[in-house]
């Protein structure tokens, strides 16, 4: 028996021993694969072939690059840098016009990161187009697009800082790390060519399917605002004529709508930043006061505005008799109702929206705790959806209103004749809008019907992303107007015995002390010191 | 398999007849009897432990067999078997751990022998730390240069950060050294702490080298516990411990808060939010719903029942051929928050088997499923524990939670209370497989091959829940909502090992390895969100409407290869070679740069072996050596090198969502190893019969082609990836140095351990300084920058007889020194490029640690100190300010307050201000940076061993009792309510659950 086991063990032993052998064979053989690619995204070398690709990256350039002026995020809350609101929030735009304007201000450099974001997406975008094969108009068109939105990047972003770096290939990290700025002047005649380049391959129109992608429209209305800018004012009069004549824009009746989901299609609205429910969204309860739904309510208004809407006979508050200082907001420009959240007043959601000095109950808006002014923005709030955070309503960028109120301020400034034509073709449009019927404008005289055309502006535009901002300073009021004590909400009919807040001769509660700007440096914001820290080569805008 | 069973039966029958051996182990100085002693059969695994009162009984098969005695500590005995039926033995204690056999990379080395420097760990002292905590945490104080943090005790979440010598790197690819534990990549954490029977931390290019491009860090390598032959051993070991919070912030009353609030409003050029009346109402206390006096933070960490309870149960045994060893552990822990815990219920199986005389199967099976769970905000849209966190400290005293009605306020839609009502959760559940089968084929007797595979895969399941909510009629969240998400990672390992070792003429020992090893790993998830519910007890996807839903899912691969080697020679016991090396290929670079090559040698002399050295018998042990070789570093992302566009860059066109992409990466086509090369000098010595042990280590470690995203200007406009760019030096001194001694019954041993390092970026790209990143060259990594600061403001005049600031100054503002200018001397302004500068590293320069420990009969205690200094800490976020965006006012800020009344130059806090703005209160300066150097009594045990005639009536073996702590005290210059050891790394809120105190009561049973 032990011979047998002897036997057998050692054949098993020898089969064992092969099993081994082959194992280490096999461990040392490499099974496994040091080339690995990527497994979600694309690789560029089978990209940028055809049409198909070319539409992708198209795509890719209009997704919101963060705090760009084509987005939701700098709407409504760019008014808290000037007279129409604060915020006194992280974040918040209230230094933007300043002495508090500092080369460390975060807000600064997320608009110049995400500027610069976008435009580098464009040059990547042009550099690499031409490798796609497609049809030549189509290629022509989306080349227009691009060179527009790279355009209206840096439109904005030389608005803000003067001479910045132009920059249009696609940069190596070195030399990104070591650019230098160019004049703005280079970069308006730069701006000019783009914008009246791509004007002419953009189409006029765009088929629904097409919503949201440039149109001729917005090209010549940027191009009307430089030319504002730089105070040529015959040009810009006869741009803005051009798209009056295109015939394809014109104004809604219905004004509050042009800011909501219902009304995304308006005929009005030349260009807007497309949102969709949850999908490419927003949130509304950033802006909405803590009643409805627990929101933030970042973005106080203040009296000022409030003040500035004329009453329904077409008079200032201060001289028409339809103004009663216990009701304050009745018979007043509709578009106030329209835009601003007005205590004990506004209906919304099935509760009048409130807010007061005594307020006890923990949702209503007790003035002024938390800097609360008992105004807030209810423009591009869309009532039925409350305080969500998933809103897919558009953000206007350029509408028509305003090419009609620019086209009256070139002819007003041009020193052109001014007569009820214009003033019928321009703002008593607005005022004759169905839902506003404002009484018209007959002012002729072009010394008075200015005040008029920027109270119109104002009171129109309140809320629309950079356009208070731009206004202050093509006007260069910002430091006459962006200083001393702004008040909020009315809290007492007896203000010369109330010593709960300090108010003023009028009652309305002292919300914040602006600090002032110094006209020889504020009007430029300093270039990030996060980027000069980086880039030695970026100088200084003088005064910081 | 048939034919292996076959086999085993053939050989157990086969063998001789076998012959029980039975017998007591005596300590020769004490007399006393010594549990836990080694016995092992030469040559085989048939072994025993000697159980509570010394005895051990044995099977032996053969006539010529001998017995081999060892305990730790103590000199190894051999005694041969000879027939006899009784052998009864003495030890005795000996020079340090000597004979002491260590692990090393792909296998053990004899301590005295050891070339490199390595730290291995005290495995008794070290599982006594573990109890109550978390396994790395339980590395704090362990060894030198070994620095660990450990910042929250947040159950899930409490991993300590260990990092050895210094953080060698800035780059993504990290400075944490690489785990092995039995041999695979794996979470330590996934280890239970009393199935390890070894731990070894390798700290030189020496010793690591032969792990290539992962061993830059460091390594640590562990062990867990085989089973031995013999009488089945069940050891139970479990215990009961209670957490407490041991920094409390000093939060003011609602009264001052509300008078502290109309001064910073003041201050702003805001109008006051309080009125007299308000305040008196906040003092009287007689409005609660209106004027409260809120703890959100005692709210918050009083909800819970910080409990926490460990039992592991073991059993170990098998015969000559077959021995395993099984553990099952179960552990809980529940936090101070309610509905917050974390449970472990794991298991391992170590299996050793003699398929054949020269055939072994080596076999190790474990698994654990971890769950952890946290209440989650009810806030819409907002996910996490930090949140509530985060509120726990922010929401305003002078609002109350819950009024008097039912109802409960919020602040910006957040309440503590609401959310710890509202039942919103998320819990995560981690499924932890590994196996591991080896064979061992002994093919000569010098020389032996193993084969190896193992398979590690986690399975990541997380479901996160949160119910609508009401807090008032008027307020409510808009719908519940629900995400979960699967994933999972798999590591292949594919491993063949070559050994030969032989001794040539008694003299020349040299021992020679060889291997090849592959992994292969990948890594993929999914991801789904619903929201609107019907009701709040529903919560599956498909419960959920379909109108928002999202899903998201990724995956990615790497892979390695490797050829790896060392030899070993020694030449007469004295001098002492060892040369190791690999070269690694990875997927995670181009085809061109992918593969990489490690090198290194050392070299020992044992001086005490010397002839000369024989008159000084004070010397038990002397030894030099040295070491120096390359180590890489090579966790980055997988793709670095590859042109990729990026998919998923919607926008929507007509209304509908459209697909995009773009590019967002700039890659790095030529990107490489990072390398770490590592000098290490160091002396060993024992002394007095190993009363004095030490040794001194000095190293120098450059980490050069340093994987780093240079800080780029936004002009770029995309992101770069890593580029090879930057050098890194760490030099400093290890000293470890222990002492211990015996009197009678009373025995007692003080170790400490001190290390000094001194860190610095040798260079960067093409720049001095990335401030962004705070890198600096010539300074050390994690450098603060900032200004120098030079007391407040404290009027006008002061302001216009200063230099002026980056700011409008104002009285209480901080006043900053004017240090230069563009022409690199102060120039009368101050301003952020000029007047900035390195003002303190977060990178400690000394760290130390001392163990005390003593015993007296069967008593023993122990205690761990340890701390460290040269460090400074930003005061961020809460932690530093007062109302951080209108968040809480501290005791201290309030009463060491700026005010016009008390217009100090330097008051400890400037005038009030919401700082959430970081100019100009919070702008970064030496005022902030704080010291943040601590010393703290880490660990103490108290401990009893049952005397072995009573444990012995009852049944048992050996039985301990003890009651352990952590983090007793704690002395720092930080404020009241913070740690300066923990990293406040969040710059906004800078708040975390805290690192807590843990009382454990416990006891040992071996049966």
């Amino acid at each position: 028996m032990i011979f047998n086991y002897t036997i057998m063990e050692k054949e098993i032993k020898k089969y064992i021993q092969w099993v081994i052998v082959s194992l280490m064979i096999i461990f040392n053989s490499s099974c496994v694969e040091l080339d690995k690619d990527a497994l979600d995204v694309l690789s560029t070398g089978s990209f940028w072939q055809n049409e198909s690709d070319a539409k992708l990256a198209l795509v890719g350039v209009y997704k919101s690059t963060g705090t760009d002026f084509w987005s939701s995020t700098n709407a409504i809350r760019m008014d808290a840098a000037t007279d129409n609101a604060y915020s006194k929030d992280f974040n918040g735009w209230d230094d933007a016009l300043s002495l508090e304007m500092t080369p460390e201000n975060v807000i600064l450099s997320s608009v110049w990161s995400a500027g610069y974001k976008k435009i580098a997406k464009c040059n990547n975008f042009l550099e690499n187009i031409g490798n796609a094969e497609m049809d030549e108009n189509k290629k022509r068109e989306m080349i227009a697009e691009v060179r527009f939105i790279r355009a209206y990047q840096y439109f904005w972003l030389t608005n803000f800082f003067g001479d910045i770096p132009l920059v249009t290939n696609i940069l190596d990290f070195n030399t990104a790390n070591h650019v230098t700025r160019d004049p703005k002047t280079t970069i308006i005649s730069f701006l000019y060519k783009e914008l009246s380049e791509s004007a002419v391959d953009l189409p006029t129109t765009r088929i629904a399917s097409e919503k949201g992608r440039v149109n001729r429209g917005a090209a010549l209305a940027m191009k009307g605002r430089l030319q504002m800018s730089e105070k040529k004012w015959s040009e810009a009069a006869t741009t803005f004529k051009t798209i009056i004549d295109m015939g394809v824009f014109m104004i809604d009746p219905n004004y509050q709508n042009i800011f909501l989901e219902a009304g995304e299609k308006s005929n009005e609205i030349i260009l807007a930043a497309q949102y969709l429910p949850t999908d490419y969204s927003w949130s509304q309860k950033g802006v909405l006061p803590s009643q409805y739904g627990g929101g933030y309510g970042t973005i106080k208004v203040v009296e000022d505005l409030v003040g500035a809407y004329l009453m329904k006979d077409g008079k200032a508050k201060e001289s028409s008799p339809l103004y009663n200082p216990n009701q304050p907001f009745i018979n007043r420009d509709p578009r106030l109702y329209y835009s601003i959240f007005l205590p004990g007043f506004t209906k919304f959601q099935g509760k009048t929206y409130q807010a007061h000095p005594d307020s006890t109950g923990g949702d209503q808006d007790r003035v002024p705790i938390n800097s609360s002014s008992g105004y807030y923005a209810k423009k591009f709030i869309d009532e039925s959806l409350g305080a969500i955070t998933n809103y897919g309503g558009d953000i206007v960028l350029i509408r028509y209103a305003e090419v009609l109120l620019n086209y009256l301020e070139s002819k007003i400034e041009a020193g052109n004749t001014i007569d009820q034509n214009l003033l019928d073709l321009t703002i008593n449009q607005l005022r004759l809008r169905a839902s506003v019927s404002m009484p018209i404008v007959t002012e002729t005289n072009p010394g008075l019907l200015r005040d008029i055309v920027r109270r119109e502006r104002r009171i129109e535009l309140a809320f629309e992303g950079p356009l208070r901002i731009w206004d202050l300073m093509r006007w260069r009021i910002a430091h006459e107007k962006l200083v001393g004590k702004f008040y909020g909400m009315k809290i007492t009919n007896d203000p010369s015995n109330y010593t709960k807040f300090e108010v003023n001769e009028n009652g309305n509660v002292f919300v914040v002390n602006r600090i002032g700007m110094d006209p020889d440096i504020n009007y430029l914001w300093p270039i990030p010191q996060s980027e000069r820290d980086i880039n030695g080569n970026l100088t200084q805008n003088s005064g910081y | 398999m048939r034919n292996i069973n076959n086999l085993l039966a053939i050989a157990s029958r086969s063998e001789f007849q076998q012959q029980e051996v039975t017998g007591k182990v005596t300590d020769i100085q004490t007399g006393e009897t010594m549990p836990g002693v080694n016995v092992v059969v030469k040559g085989t695994n048939v072994g025993a432990i000697t159980d509570g009162s010394g005895r051990y009984s044995i099977n032996v098969a053969d006539k010529n067999a001998v017995l081999v005695f060892s305990f730790i500590g103590y000199g190894i005995k051999e005694v041969p078997f000879a027939g006899k039926s009784i052998i009864d033995v003495v030890l005795e204690r000996q020079v340090t751990g000597l004979e002491e056999v260590v692990v090393v990379g792909y296998g053990t080395q004899k301590k005295a022998n050891l070339t490199g420097s390595l730290s291995s760990v005290n495995i008794e002292s070290f599982q006594a730390k573990a109890v109550g905590q978390n396994l790395s945490a339980a590395f704090i104080g362990e060894a030198s240069g070994v620095t660990v943090r450990q910042s929250t005790s947040s159950p899930g979440n409490d991993d300590a950060e260990i990092r050895i010598r210094g953080n060698g790197t800035f780059s993504s690819a990290g400075s944490s050294p690489l785990v092995l534990v039995d041999g695979i990549q794996q979470d330590m954490n996934n280890v239970n702490m009393n199935d390890i029977q070894s731990i070894s931390i390798l700290k030189d290019a020496s010793s690591a080298a032969i792990y290539g491009t992962r061993a830059a860090n460091g390594v640590i390598l562990i062990e867990t516990k085989r089973g031995k032959s013999g009488k089945m051993e069940v050891s139970l070991n479990s215990y009961v411990g209670f957490q407490r919070i041991t920094e409390k912030p000093d939060f003011v009353d609602s009264w001052e808060y509300a008078e502290s609030t109309n001064e910073a409003l003041h201050n702003m050029g805001l109008g006051p939010q309080y009125t007299d009346e308000d305040i008196q109402l906040f003092k009287s206390g007689t409005s609660p719903d209106t004027h409260p006096n809120s703890n959100s933070f005692e709210t918050f960490y009083s909800s819970g029942n910080p409990i926490q309870y460990k039992t592991d149960l073991a059993f170990s045994g098998g015969n000559e051929n077959t021995t395993f060893r099984f553990s099952l552990g179960y552990n809980k822990n529940n936090s101070l928050v309610a509905r917050a815990y974390a449970e472990d219920i794991n298991f391992r199986l170590n299996v050793d088997s003699k398929l054949l005389e020269n055939l072994y199967l080596k076999l190790n099976i474990s698994g654990n499923r971890g769950f952890h769970t946290n209440p989650t905000s009810v806030k819409n849209g907002q996910w996490g524990f930090d949140p509530l966190i985060k509120t726990a400290y922010w929401y305003p005293v002078t609002l109350a939670e819950k009024n008097s009605d039912g109802t409960y306020n919020h602040y910006q839609g957040a309440n503590v209370q609401a959310d710890l009502d509202g039942k919103g959760y998320m819990s995560y559940w981690l499924d932890n497989i590994f196996v591991d089968p080896a064979i061992v084929w002994n093919i000569l007797p010098e020389l032996k091959i193993t084969g190896e595979v193992s398979l590690t895969t986690n399975y990541n399941k997380n479901k996160f829940f949160k119910p609508k909510f009401t807090f008032s009629p008027s307020f409510s969240t808009s719908y519940a909502e629900l995400q979960q998400q699967y994933s999972d990672n798999n590591l292949l390992t594919l491993r063949t090992i070559a050994e030969y070792s032989k001794t040539f003429n008694k003299v020349h020992e040299f021992r020679v390895l060889a291997g090849f090893e592959e992994e292969d790993f990948s890594t993929g998830n999914i991801h789904a969100y619903r929201n609107i519910f019907p009701n709040n007890s529903l919560f599956e996807l498909n419960a959920a409407s379909t109108e928002n839903m999202t899903n998201s899912g990724n995956a990615s691969e790497w892979a390695m290869q490797s050829y790896f080697g060392r030899i070993n020679y020694v030449f007469n016991r004295k001098y002492l070679v060892e040369i190791n090396s690999r070269y690694d290929g990875s997927s995670r670079f181009p085809k061109n740069n992918r593969w990489g090559f490690f090198p290194s040698g050392s070299l020992g002399w044992r001086i005490s072996e010397e002839e000369f050295m024989n008159s000084l018998t004070s010397i038990d042990n002397l030894k030099l050596r040295a070491s120096y070789g390359i180590l890489g570093n090579s966790q980055i992302s997988n793709y670095p090198y590859q042109r990729t566009i990026n998919l998923g860059q919607d926008y929507p066109i007509g209304d509908v969502l459209a697909p995009g992409a773009a590019t967002t990466v700039l890659p790095n086509e030529l990107i490489t190893w990072e390398k770490t090369s590592v000098l290490d000098i160091g002396l060993d010595f024992t002394l007095f019969d190993s009363k004095i042990d030490g040794s001194i280590d000095y190293f120098d470690k450059v980490t050069s082609d340093i994987l780093y995203s240079i800080s780029s200007s936004d002009i770029l406009g995309l992101t770069p990836s890593e580029q090879n760019a930057g050098e890194v030096n760490n030099k400093g001194w290890d000293f470890n140095l222990s002492y211990q001694d015996k009197k009678g019954d009373f025995s007692y041993r003080i170790s400490s351990n001190f290390s000094v390092i001194k860190n610095k970026v040798v260079s960067l790209a093409q720049v001095e300084k990335d401030i962004a990143k705070g890198l600096f060259v010539g300074e050390s990594l994690g450098a603060l920058y900032g200004y120098v600061w030079d007391g407040w403001f404290v009027d006008d005049a002061d302001i216009q007889s200063y230099a002026p600031q980056p700011f409008v100054a104002q009285p209480g503002l901080p006043r900053f020194k004017d240090i230069s200018g563009p022409d690199g001397i102060p120039d009368g302004v101050v301003d952020a490029t000029y007047d900035q500068k390195v003002i303190g590293s977060t990178f400690p320069k000394y760290t130390f640690a001392t163990t005390i420990s003593a015993s007296y009969k069967k008593f023993y205690i122990s205690m761990l100190w340890q701390g460290s200094a040269g460090v400074h800490r930003y005061l961020r976020g809460m932690i530093g300010s007062a109302f951080h965006n209108w968040g809480p006012v501290q005791r201290w800020q309030y009463e060491g307050r700026w005010t016009e009344d008390n217009p100090d130059r330097y008051a400890v806090y400037p005038r009030f201000e919401n700082s959430l703005k970081s100019i100009p209160v919070g702008m970064l300066s030496t005022f902030w940076a704080r010291d943040a150097s601590f010393l703290k009594l880490k660990n103490l045990e108290i401990g009893y061993n049952l005397p072995s005639t009573i444990a012995n009536k009852l049944g048992l073996g050996n039985v301990r009792i003890y009651a352990s702590g952590t983090n007793l005290l704690n002395f720092d210059k930080f404020p009241k309510g913070w740690d300066a050891e923990e990293e406040y790394g969040d710059w906004y809120w800078g708040v975390h659950y805290p690192l807590l105190s843990t009382t454990v009561f416990g006891v040992n049973i071996d049966f």
